[in-house]
């Protein structure tokens, strides 16, 4: 069942990075608007697994990423803060019952204000670190602001989408 | 030692944190100037596939464009086949039968993955050194400049786009042959400034500005664009210009590489001449 489990969630992670090299890289969506979706992969691991798995994945993804966006370390940097925050912001965000039943954060067992709060935090750590290291200055600070917002309002969203479209209705809480 | 090696497997998890961004920094700041040899090439092999895959797919949507464009781009190249040629003889009335050196030849590509709205832009090509294609060879459009190869392997390469902060080059206006240099700000991917311009006499929204002879990288004549407005700060020599580009980075897709038979002998001779002033 793990083991499924896994493959499914990699099967995942290859579209994901599809759907955001092939068509999410390549909108004309002006300077401001460049959503991110990808994280989605790491903030959705299971909640056992440990960090020597969880922080070297992170890298490896971002790294996959930057090799198409020619940004090498860029985004690799950013997920590996995203997922080294993960835990405190998840202890920081524990639902009253706790996470005793639950396998991994999703809105099956967690609601979806839950999860579009989690979601956003995560989404938001990651883009403003990103964006940030991408300038490398505080030079541009209100470009750089506004594409954090619009950005991560944007990704947010399509994370939310896509959570839902791969949700059956009997799962939906 | 005990307590060293028990404080490390307490904390593994912050130290892998730590040595991970360190390695993302060193990533960062190792390749992003001039130098992504490295990482470019080898993201070359893996991504270079599945772009061109993108791009063969996407092709089909553009055809009727790219088709005007290049009738477009042949009418124009009858005109303009001196521009890329020198006349070696001294004697002005042979030059009527003469062909000339050739200084110039220009390898086509075709576009496989374009950015431009990011903070640094860059072009991947689908022809290599297998091709000719060199590091430091300028990119050009039917419609003006483009960019510069940073690096090539053997069947892809990499360009820089003039909307990348290092990008840099020589450039005149038309009507005066007043001299500046083209750099790119942030923002929009239709402008770009030409600056540490002293004296640039009457100018009129329109006038166009050229790439100049000196730069190693186009010929001269290559079309940057035309002037959108300029100015010049208080207490500052220079005027600054901003010049609307001739190329549409949103529209990129057939681009040629310009490969300067001349290049090194121009510029050691330049070196040369350094070396040779600091005796």
């Amino acid at each position: 069942m793990q083991v499924i489990n896994w493959i499914l969630r990699f099967v995942g992670l290859a579209f994901i990075i599809a759907f955001q090299v092939l068509v999410l890289n390549n909108l004309d969506t002006g300077i401001y608007i460049h959503p991110y979706i990808y994280p989605m992969f790491i903030f959705m691991l299971p909640l056992n697994v440990p960090k020597w798995i969880m922080l070297p994945l992170a890298f490896l993804v971002g790294l996959i990423i930057d090799m198409f966006n020619m940004t090498p370390g860029m985004h690799a940097s950013a997920c590996v803060l995203m997922a080294f925050l993960r835990a405190p912001i998840l202890k920081l965000l524990t639902p009253p019952t706790g996470y005793d039943a639950v396998g991994s954060p999703n809105i099956r067992y967690l609601g979806a204000t839950w999860f579009t709060i989690f979601t956003a935090i995560m989404v938001f750590i990651h883009h403003t670190f990103y964006f940030f290291v991408e300038i490398l200055s505080f030079q541009h600070l209100g470009y750089t602001l506004l594409k954090i917002v619009l950005s991560g309002i944007i990704s947010t969203f399509l994370i939310l989408i896509l959570t839902f479209l791969f949700t059956t209705k009997k799962e939906r809480k | 030692m005990r307590s060293f090696f028990l404080f490390i497997i307490r904390n593994y998890a912050i130290i892998l944190f730590l040595i991970l961004e360190l390695l993302s920094f060193w990533l960062i700041f190792n390749n992003n100037a001039y130098h992504k040899t490295f990482f470019l090439n080898s993201a070359n092999y893996l991504t270079g596939n599945v772009n061109e895959k993108y791009s063969s797919l996407t092709d089909y949507l553009n055809l009727g464009e790219i088709n005007d464009s290049l009738l477009a781009e042949n009418a124009g190249l009858r005109s303009q086949i001196h521009q890329s040629r020198q006349f070696d003889t001294v004697n002005v009335y042979q030059m009527q039968d003469s062909t000339g050196t050739v200084l110039y030849t220009y390898i086509p590509a075709e576009v496989i993955s374009n950015s431009f709205t990011e903070v640094n832009n860059y072009i991947t090509l689908n022809r290599g050194t297998k091709h000719g294609i060199k590091k430091d060879m300028g990119v050009i459009t039917s419609s003006g400049i483009c960019g510069k190869i940073i690096t090539a392997t053997e069947n892809y390469s990499v360009a820089m786009s003039v909307l990348h902060g290092n990008f840099f080059t020589r450039a005149a206006i038309k009507k005066t042959n007043v001299q500046g240099n083209i750099r790119w700000e942030i923002g929009d991917p239709t402008i770009v400034t030409m600056v540490d311009v002293s004296e640039p006499g009457e100018l009129q929204p329109g006038d166009t500005i050229i790439t100049t002879a000196n730069s190693l990288l186009f010929p001269r004549g290559i079309l940057i664009g035309t002037l959108q407005e300029y100015g010049r700060e208080e207490g500052s020599n220079f005027y600054t210009l901003k010049i609307k580009l001739a190329t549409q980075f949103s529209r990129l897709h057939t681009v040629y590489v310009v490969n300067y038979l001349r290049k090194e002998e121009q510029k050691s001779a330049e070196e040369a001449a350094i070396n040779n002033a600091g005796n």
